[in-house]
């Protein structure tokens, strides 16, 4: 009779057993942190000890790695090592709520009311544990922009993509919204066009709406962004004369205009496209002769980024193909290799000219 | 009651033998030599090219940014750059590319290793 009930009883107790295996990593992630007050130096309380497990669930910015303040064993006490973490998060985070490159703000340590916002509004929004935004943020890479081949297997190639600053950050429209993030704009995805092309431009700080591109202060389009606000897609309006324009976005959290960058983009009946790299090579008659082939080269006006140095000025007699020494490249000298080790340098090309940029960096392996 | 101790017995087994996933990334020791440091010139950063490089590759780059990456011993804040002919050891964090050059409104990425959270430098100049 005994077994009879209990067998009865073995359908209920696997579901309720099932679900909460299921519901338990909701119960433990849906409690989202909310910071109310500033905090600093000395401050004490239940939430120092979740502004540290925050700060630990990012390898960026561990409070400690080891006893008081590590992972698991977070303090009430805000001492100068949650100060540190709290530097690192800034270093981070506030450039990007700041609309400032990455360098020119010195992080201070008290989380005050931007640095609050920061911390709330990526637990609201992502809706996930602290750890799963870390897991979001380091896995949301644009798959845009290909990763150059490998050409050696001594140096290793990075094997995600790059990343601007903003989309470290998992940047979301809330927070445009919210803390007024003024957009930034990074580059475009052509820099001539013809009435009724489509032109992305690469940034952040786009709002989902109310988005203006300009035209110098002629002519708008309205701009479209992607999910992230990341990306800005806009149409040359038909009513845009041809000529040159300083294009640049605005919204209600700010603008992107910079007079000091002139007018750089090119209304035309007869856009060229963006130069295309597809291939660099050391010459076989000088190793220190870099041979750049490709198409959409400038005749006599080709510019090549590179990590070794800018060169500009550069011709293309057939437009596929651009010749330079190393030697050119500022960079390039002054190379300190270890004395008596031979190695190799990577060097990431870029051609510019005014029809745009090559949008993905093309590799060739120096040897010293 | 055998049956029912059974079931979750087995349920459990299964469920929670499943290996965990990491989900965040961890930092990772590095050194070696810089062979030479180029500023980032939209990034306001620097991209390092270390050569040798330990563990392997033998060379790598990894890119500094102030107050992101804790400098020590020679790399203080008087001389925030990080400086060639020194050997560094220190901490990476692998996958995020922060480095861009060029001038707005056209930067371009130069892909690295990753992102130096901190470091420590020999005096510049005593090489092997």
């Amino acid at each position: 009779m005994v077994k009879d009930a209990s067998y009865n009883f073995l359908p209920l107790t696997f579901v309720l057993v099932i679900f909460a295996i299921v519901t338990l990593p909701y119960s433990l992630t849906a409690s989202s942190i909310q910071f109310n007050r500033n905090l600093r130096m000395g401050d004490t309380g239940e939430d120092v000890k979740n502004l540290q497990k925050v700060l630990n669930s990012d390898p960026r910015t561990v409070v400690s790695l080891s006893g008081i303040g590590s992972n698991g064993q977070e303090s009430a006490y805000f001492g100068q090592k949650t100060k540190s973490a709290v530097m690192k998060f800034q270093a981070i985070y506030l450039p990007e709520a700041l609309g400032v490159g990455a360098g020119t703000i010195a992080p201070t340590g008290f989380v005050g009311v931007l640095t609050r916002g920061k911390l709330n509004s990526l637990s609201q929004v992502q809706n996930v544990s602290p750890s799963q935004m870390v897991a979001n943020t380091s896995q949301d890479i644009p798959t845009n922009i290909p990763v150059p081949s490998q050409t050696d297997t001594v140096f290793s190639v990075p094997q995600t993509a790059p990343k601007t600053p903003e989309q470290l950050t998992a940047i979301s429209f809330f927070n445009s919204s919210v803390y007024k993030v003024k957009p930034q704009l990074i580059n475009l995805s052509r820099y001539e066009a013809k009435q009724g092309m489509e032109v992305t431009i690469n940034g952040s700080g786009f709002l989902p709406k109310g988005n203006t591109v300009h035209f110098g202060s002629r002519y708008i389009a309205d701009g479209f962004p992607n999910t992230d606000g990341t990306t800005l897609t806009f149409i040359v309006p038909g009513s845009v004369n041809n000529g040159k324009y300083n294009v640049y976005v605005s919204n209600a959290n700010g603008d992107t205009q910079n007079i000091l960058v002139g007018d750089y983009f090119t209304v035309t009946d007869s856009p060229r496209d963006s130069p295309v790299v597809e291939q660099v090579s050391l010459s076989t008659s000088d190793s220190k002769m870099v041979i750049i082939q490709g198409k959409n080269f400038d005749i006599s006006k080709n510019t090549i980024y590179s990590n070794l140095g800018t060169v500009e000025q550069l011709s293309s007699q057939d437009g596929k193909t651009i010749a330079i020494s190393l030697t050119s490249f500022s960079n390039y000298k002054t190379i300190k290799p270890v004395v008596g080790t031979p190695f190799q340098v990577p060097m990431y090309v870029y051609v510019k000219n005014d029809a745009g940029i090559s949008t993905t960096p093309t590799l060739v392996m120096l040897t010293f | 009651m055998k049956k029912i101790l059974a079931t979750i017995l087995i349920v459990s087994s299964i469920l929670f033998s499943t290996p965990a996933v990491a989900l965040a990334q961890v930092e990772l020791p590095f050194g070696g030599y810089v062979t030479v440091p180029i500023f980032c010139t939209c990034s306001f950063n620097w991209w390092i090219l270390y050569a040798p490089f330990y563990p392997a590759p033998t060379v790598a780059s990894l890119v500094y940014t102030q107050y992101a990456s804790i400098p020590y011993a020679y790399q203080t804040s008087l001389i925030p750059a990080p400086l060639p002919t020194s050997w560094q050891l220190g901490k990476y964090i692998p996958g995020p590319q922060t480095c861009f050059i060029g001038v707005l409104p056209l930067c371009v990425p130069i892909p690295s290793l990753g992102v130096i959270t901190r470091v420590g430098a020999s005096f510049p100049g005593f090489t092997p």
